[in-house]
């Protein structure tokens, strides 16, 4: 039952950073491939706050996403000037830049030893320790999370998104200022991995640089494109293909020594079959 | 001031390297405009293909190298047929065939670490006993030498083939406008097949000489990929000479870079080289 | 929804059915009185999945050698991939589904994430980690020489050779952040300086502009802090560069595939596996022991002798084991003569060595 519990936990936190990169991936049509970045100052802001100074779980959190919010638009302001490929470099770019701090600025980050004995939330006396309490927690993150996207996507912000994605060109031609949702939208999607990033610190009480580099941003990234752009359904659903299906492959019993390497196999050619059959992803409208 | 000469050789060592990276990777991204993940993982098969051929079984190192380099460009050339042609016909955008790249390179990976385990290996036969060379105040290896030379060979090579040939004149045409060719009577199904063949063999052979100077293991690919679309980046994508002036920037700014600054931050040097460089003259240096 | 998209989260739940009602039978059925399983957690893919299999292998190969015992012992891999949210997963089912007495984990990293659950849940954790957190916790144990331990051989080493000038190259991961943190310390009080210190991260294979910068240092000796691969490759790269200045580390030379290249090198190593192990690992594998294969090799050893030496009518609980572990001294593991001491840390002394015609010989001070 921990191990649901876990995969829970952890499938929560996937689906929050799903959705909210779908914003900026799947409603503006950004390829941002940085989101790991966001998620783990959020999350590293915790773990020091936590652990150096008397900062509550829930203080924390608001001054990671305060943190996350002035930087992701600066960053965002330079990206916005990037087109195409060339956006989804930039932003390889800039996680590559934040790890390295992650992993280097060993004073604040304790670098490669990451922090460890991060403590769980304190509220109301509930013990968080327990993990089936962390995991309702999630939830109602999760969930309000969610219910926020929705309310984006589908108000007149929302439909400009769409818009920039379809032809920005034309919608700049209406008076429309672009970079101003384009930025927006991008502090919003990052703020959101930055709450993300606070429950996971606190749920895992150790977090070292490793967890947030390029291929993490790229794992999310998949997620959504597996589960269907513009969809947020789509990116829960996402997120819960991807946290099972590596703990699915566990239970196959290939022989012990290539096991390891036939799951990655199967990874590999399961995301390349969707990617021939079903680009839209499972859930999508939008046709990658 | 005396390590300013071996700076400057390690510049153009590491330049090499990039260089030949970049050039297959330029070939295929001209044709196609899709970035390649899997590109890299060309390298390792190379690689690995030379260490069985020649240290496991012992035969010829000429015959290992050659069937070596075929065997990264037949693979590359099964990709392009069995995925990223079928998807291409379909019109799927950029971030499909990413994905889908993405599969390959994941499950190609596994394969080679089944077939070799992870553990690092070197092609040399004889350790740390190579030929060295005094050139212009420092030191530089028999192989570093021979790559370099190959690069400026293989650039040599592709100027020829581009310039000089009906064929390069097709590629040429497609790089210009794909539908365009195909309605002035190009097959250019067949023609970008042959693209992906030789693009591939280069990274092939980048893939052998990393091999004979440091080493090869399985996941060696996207590292090297990475540097490789920078430096394409940066010297002006599409461009054969740009690929090549910007590795050799690469090379510089990374080198010279980490004399200055610690180098633990290398690369994140190299990103922000991609950074200004996208910000600044995302064209390339030698673009229009 | 389109018939499509309900056949795939058709399928999709189906799997998961089948998956949770598995294991869920699995866990209430599976473990016998006899049986006592033990559960590994480490790199089995990934850049670092060699060090995983030799890991994997010492303890097949412990499990081999073992004669006859009260309990049988079954030994669960699971791949981790050094990711802290996979060691989570692989953890919490080792625990949930396998009922796991026991847990093995690779790396501070991992053995940080390990360390609470284990504690939590009250199961034995015995980490191959430096980092001594890893060890709070009546369940949490570390096999590994700390760096202490292995820096104050090292510093004595310096002064007997009458070295004043030390050049550091460093990878930018726990361990060797963890030794050179520890050896500035003891430093401070010598007349030894470090002229040098190259830092650079795991992964990286160009070590030549550093190696430029370290050059002219003046340094008497160059100290190697990093792990196969990069240790190799560095090692040659100075070479290349024209660098005839003795190498040594703070960690085994001899673990290399390449141990020619340290040829008359001295280094300090944690009590390295006797012979004896050495070559059963390699007529097993074909392969030397990797780092840290020979500690998870006496690991198994020590859970064995814990869970053997429990007096109890029936099978000990993890605890009970825990409690056993604490009580093993001067064990003859194949890392030397070891002692389990009260914060449940083993340890084991660091001996200095040197590569003779390619081979491992002590050498006194």
């Amino acid at each position: 039952m921990e191990y649901l519990i876990h995969l829970a936990i952890l499938f929560s936190i996937y689906a929050i950073l799903g959705v909210s990169l779908n914003l900026v991936v799947g409603y503006a049509g950004l390829l941002s491939v940085t989101h790991a970045a966001f998620y783990g100052i959020g999350a590293y802001t915790t773990a020091i706050l936590l652990t150096k100074t008397g900062v509550g779980f829930f203080g924390s959190m608001i001054l990671g996403v305060i943190i996350v919010i002035a930087l992701s638009s600066l960053i965002g302001i330079v990206l916005s000037k990037f087109k195409g490929d060339y956006y989804a470099l930039g932003t390889f770019g800039f996680n590559t830049i934040i790890f390295a701090i992650f992993l280097n600025w060993q004073n604040l980050t304790m670098g490669p030893f990451g922090i460890s004995g991060i403590p769980k939330p304190e509220l109301l006396g509930i013990n968080f320790a327990n993990n089936f309490n962390f995991l309702i927690l999630t939830l109602i993150f999760l969930g309000l999370i969610y219910f926020v996207s929705r309310f984006i996507t589908k108000s007149p912000f929302g439909r400009v998104l769409k818009a920039i994605r379809e032809d920005e060109k034309a919608i700049v031609v209406f008076g429309y200022n672009t970079p101003y949702f384009k930025i927006t939208i991008f502090f919003i999607s990052a703020a959101m991995a930055a709450v993300a990033g606070s429950l996971f610190a606190s749920y895992l009480t150790f977090i070292d640089p490793s967890s947030f580099r390029l291929t993490e941003s790229v794992f999310i990234l998949v997620i959504i494109i597996l589960g269907g752009l513009a969809n947020l359904r789509g990116a829960i659903l996402g997120a819960l293909f991807l946290i099972l299906l590596p703990e699915i492959l566990r239970f196959v019993g290939f022989p012990p020594d290539i096991a390891a390497q036939m799951r990655q196999v199967v990874y590999g050619v399961i995301l390349i079959l969707v990617m021939l059959y079903r680009p839209q992803g499972l859930m999508g409208e939008y046709k990658l | 001031m005396e390590i300013v000469p071996q700076l400057i050789l390690n510049s153009i060592i590491a330049g090499a390297i990039y260089a030949l990276i970049a050039l297959g990777f330029n070939f295929i991204y001209g044709a196609t405009k899709f970035f390649n993940l899997a590109h890299g993982v060309m390298a390792a098969i190379s690689g690995y293909a030379v260490f069985y051929f020649a240290k496991t079984l012992g035969s010829n190192i000429y015959f290992a190298v050659i069937f070596g380099v075929a065997l990264a460009g037949i693979v590359g050339y099964g990709l392009d047929k069995f995925i990223y042609l079928p998807l291409r016909k379909r019109k799927v955008s950029n971030m499909v065939l990413l994905v889908a790249s993405l599969g390959a390179m994941t499950a190609l990976q596994a394969v080679i670490a089944i077939l070799f385990t992870s553990r690092f290996k070197t092609l040399s036969q004889n350790i740390g006993t190579q030929k060295l060379f005094e050139v212009l105040g420092g030191v530089i290896t028999q192989t570093q030498l021979i790559t370099i030379l190959i690069t400026v060979l293989i650039l040599a090579g592709l100027v020829l083939l581009l310039y000089k040939t009906q064929f390069g004149k097709a590629v040429r045409a497609i790089s210009d406008d794909e539908e365009v060719a195909r309605i002035v009577g190009i097959n250019t199904n067949k023609i970008i097949g042959r693209v992906f063949f030789i693009g591939s063999a280069l990274a092939g052979l980048a893939g052998i000489l990393i091999g004979f100077d440091t080493g090869i293991e399985p996941t060696m690919g996207l590292g090297l990929l990475l540097k490789g679309v920078i430096a394409s980046i940066i010297g002006g994508v599409g461009n054969i000479y740009g690929g090549v002036l910007g590795a050799f920037l690469l090379g510089f700014v990374e080198n010279f870079g980490i004399w200055k600054i610690s180098g633990e931050w290398k690369d994140a040097i190299a990103f922000t080289l991609l950074i200004v460089f996208l910000i600044f003259r995302p064209r390339g240096i030698m673009n229009k | 929804m389109d018939k499509l998209t309900k056949w795939v989260i058709g399928i999709i739940g189906v799997i998961a059915v089948v998956v949770i009602g598995y294991f869920l039978s699995e866990s209430t059925s599976k473990v016998s009185a006899e049986q006592i399983k033990i559960g590994v957690v480490a790199p089995m893919t990934g850049n670092l999945a060699f060090l995983g299999e030799g890991i994997r292998d010492a303890m097949l190969l412990a499990k081999q050698d073992l004669g006859s015992t009260q309990y049988a012992y079954e030994l669960i891999f699971e791949d981790d991939q050094l990711d802290p949210k996979m060691t989570a997963s692989a953890v919490n089912k080792l625990i949930g589904v396998n009922k796991v007495a026991a847990i093995v984990s690779f790396g501070s990293g991992p053995g940080n994430v390990v360390a609470p659950i284990a504690e939590q849940n009250k199961v034995v954790h015995f980490g191959i980690a430096s980092d001594p957190n890893v060890a709070k916790g009546e369940f949490n144990f570390i096999h590994w020489t700390p760096p202490s331990e292995e820096n104050k051989v090292f510093v004595e080493k310096l002064q007997s050779r009458g070295i004043k000038k030390l050049g550091v190259f460093e990878s930018n991961q726990q361990g060797a952040a963890a030794a050179i943190a520890d050896l500035k310390e003891k430093l401070k009080e010598t007349d030894i300086e470090i002229v040098t210190n190259q830092v650079f991260n795991p992964g990286e294979k160009d070590f030549r502009s550093i190696i430029s910068k370290a050059k002219n240092s003046g340094a008497e000796i160059y100290l190697l802090l990093a792990f196969s691969p990069e240790l190799e490759v560095l090692a040659k790269q100075i070479k290349e560069a024209g660098i005839n200045t003795p190498l040594t580390s703070i960690e085994s030379f001899e673990l290399s595939e390449q141990v020619d290249l340290f040829e008359g090198e001295w280094y300090v190593t944690a009590a390295s596996p006797t012979g004896d192990f050495t070559s059963k690992f390699e007529v097993k594998t074909d392969k030397n022991p990797t780092l840290g294969a020979a500690n998870a090799y006496d690991i198994f050893n020590l859970v064995v002798t814990a869970a053997e030496g429990f007096r109890g009518s029936t099978k000990p609980k993890p605890s009970q084991i825990a409690n056993e572990l604490t009580t093993i001294k001067d064990f003859n593991g194949v890392l030397g003569n070891l002692s389990v001491n009260e914060d449940g840390i083993v340890i084991s002394k660091a001996v200095i060595r040197m590569i003779k015609d390619g081979k491992p010989v002590d050498i006194d001070n």
